[in-house]
C-alpha cells in the first residue's frame, strides 16, 4: 500500500518533505543546544531524588573578617556590599542578608547582606563604625553545587534563563521527536504503549491515588 | 590482467576508505571508532524509543521545570482550597485498628487510593499500616495525590469523623510531581527512568547528530555554550 506512512504519528498534512526536513532539523538543533543542560539535570534528577545516595553534603562553615580601612566610608547595605565585592573579588552582586527584618531592625547600625552562588554562600554583618567586617563562608562540595543549580538555588540570572530556554527547547523536542518517530524504529502501538505508562503514571499520581 | 586486478584493488581500497570518509562526515560527533552502520542504526533506534517514552514525561517535567523556576517571581497558580467536614461514625463508635479506619474512611468516602500513615503517626494514634500496642482510642489516616489529599481523624466514642480535603490546583500539583511528592514509589521509578533515558537521549542524540543538519563547527559552538556557561557556574561564578 502507498499509505504506509514512515511517521505515523505525523498528521497527514504534516507530511510534506519539506515540513519534515524542518522538523528534523530544528529537533537536531534545539537537541544539540539542550544536551549539557539535559545531562547535568538528569544526573542531578537522580541524585536528588535519592537523597545523593547517602554521601554526606554538610557544607563547610568557616568564618574570618576583612579590616575596614580608616577612613572607609561604609554607612549602608549598598556601600558595604560594594566594599565586600571590591575585597573579595566576586562577580557577583550583594543580596540582603538572611537575617533581615527579623531582629536586625533593633539595631540600625547593624548591616547583613550575603552572596550566593551555586556552591557558597558568604554571610556578611558589619556594625558601623567597627574595625572590621565578619565573614562566614559557606562552602557546598560538588554534589550539592549541581543539586543547588538543579533547584536554582543562589544561581545567577544567566541559569535561569537558560534553564528558561532548556525547558521550553525540551518541550518542542518531546513533540517534534513524537511526530518524527518512524514506523522504521518498530510497531505504533508498542511505541503508544511505551508513552503510555508515563501518561497513565502521571494520571494516576495526579488525582486517583487519592 | 595482472596490473588490471591490482589497479582494482587499490580503487577497491580507495572506495572503501572515500565512503567511510563521507560516513564520518554524516556524524561529525561520532568518535571514529564508532563508526560503523550498524552502531548508529542502534543509536538511532534506541533515541527514538527511549525518546517516544519520555515524551510526556518530558512535558510535565519541562513546564513544572518552568513554573518553578520562576516561583519567586510569580505567583504560583491558584491557592489550595481545604475544606473541612464530618461523617458519621459507625454504630460501634469505635475500629479494631488503624486498618480497619482506614477501609471505613475509603468506603464511605468512595475514594481510589491506599490508605496511608498520615504525618502525627506514632503519636498514640492508631494509624493503617502500622502495629499498635494496646487498645486505640485516636485514629488517623491520609490519601495523598497530586491534585488532592484527604485526611480523616477519629477519637473513638465521638459521634462523627473529622475529615479535611485539601484541593490543589494543576501547577501546583505538577510542581509536586517533579518534586517527586508521589505517595509511592511508582512514580519515583518512572522519574528515575526517565532521567536515565534522558541522558542517553542527550549523549545519542549528540553521537548521531548529523552534519545535514548544519556545519560541525556551530553545532559544537552550540554544546560549547551550555556547558561552558554551566562549568563557569558551577566552579568560576564566586
Amino acid at each position: 500500500m502507498a499509505h504506509l506512512r514512515p511517521h505515523p504519528f505525523l498528521p497527514h498534512a504534516g507530511q510534506s518533505p519539506k515540513f519534515l526536513k524542518w522538523l528534523r532539523r530544528t529537533h537536531a538543533w534545539f537537541g544539540v543546544f539542550g544536551a549539557a543542560a539535559g545531562l547535568i539535570f538528569a544526573i542531578t534528577a537522580i541524585t536528588l531524588s535519592h537523597h545523593n545516595f547517602g554521601v554526606d553534603t554538610t557544607p563547610t562553615v568557616t568564618t574570618s573578617s576583612i579590616p575596614v580601612p580608616v577612613g572607609a566610608a561604609i554607612d549602608s547595605e549598598e556601600s558595604l556590599g560594594a566594599f565586600v565585592k571590591e575585597e573579595l573579588g566576586f562577580w557577583t552582586d550583594w543580596r540582603p542578608g538572611m537575617g533581615a527584618g527579623m531582629g536586625m531592625a533593633a539595631n540600625p547600625d547593624r548591616k547583613s547582606i550575603q552572596f550566593r552562588m551555586p556552591s557558597d554562600i558568604y554571610a556578611i554583618t558589619y556594625t558601623l563604625g567597627d574595625p572590621e567586617v565578619s565573614v562566614t563562608h559557606t562552602e557546598r562540595g560538588f554534589l550539592e553545587t549541581i543539586n543547588r543549580m538543579h533547584r536554582g538555588e543562589g544561581v545567577p540570572l544567566g541559569w535561569i534563563v537558560l534553564g528558561d530556554i532548556f525547558a521550553f527547547s525540551f518541550m518542542f523536542l518531546a513533540i517534534s521527536g513524537f511526530l518524527l518517530w518512524t514506523r522504521a524504529h518498530g510497531g505504533r502501538l508498542v511505541a503508544l504503549g511505551l508513552l503510555s505508562i508515563t501518561l497513565i503514571g502521571s494520571a494516576y499520581y495526579f488525582t486517583v491515588s487519592a | 590482467m595482472v596490473s588490471t586486478t591490482a589497479d582494482a584493488g587499490k580503487a577497491d581500497v580507495e572506495r572503501q576508505k572515500a565512503r567511510a570518509k563521507a560516513r564520518k562526515r554524516l556524524h561529525p560527533f561520532m568518535p571514529a571508532a564508532m563508526h560503523k552502520p550498524h552502531i548508529i542504526r542502534w543509536l538511532k533506534h534506541f533515541h527514538a524509543w527511549f525518546g517516544v517514552a519520555g515524551a510526556v514525561a518530558g512535558i510535565i517535567f519541562m513546564w513544572s521545570g518552568f513554573v518553578l523556576n520562576h516561583r519567586a517571581d510569580f505567583r504560583i497558580g491558584a491557592d489550595i482550597v481545604t475544606t473541612e467536614s464530618t461523617i458519621p461514625a459507625p454504630d460501634a463508635r469505635n475500629f479494631a485498628d488503624g486498618d480497619a479506619f482506614g477501609r471505613y474512611i475509603k468506603d464511605e468516602l468512595g475514594l481510589g487510593g491506599v490508605p496511608r500513615a498520615p504525618a502525627m503517626a506514632g503519636m498514640g494514634i492508631a494509624v493503617p499500616g502500622v502495629e499498635f500496642d494496646g487498645e486505640p482510642t485516636r485514629f488517623g489516616v491520609q490519601f495523598q495525590a497530586a491534585s488532592e489529599a484527604v485526611s480523616a481523624t477519629y477519637n473513638a466514642g465521638d459521634a462523627s469523623i473529622s475529615i479535611s480535603r485539601q484541593d490543589r490546583p494543576p501547577i501546583r500539583a505538577m510542581n509536586r510531581m517533579h518534586l517527586g511528592q508521589a505517595p509511592d514509589i511508582g512514580w519515583q521509578i518512572i522519574m528515575d527512568a526517565f532521567s536515565g533515558a534522558l541522558i542517553f537521549l542527550c549523549i545519542s542524540g549528540v553521537l548521531i547528530w548529523t552534519r545535514l543538519d548544519g556545519s560541525r563547527l556551530l553545532g559544537a559552538g552550540l554544546i560549547g555554550v551550555s556547558s561552558g556557561l554551566t562549568i563557569f557556574w558551577i566552579f568560576v561564578s564566586a
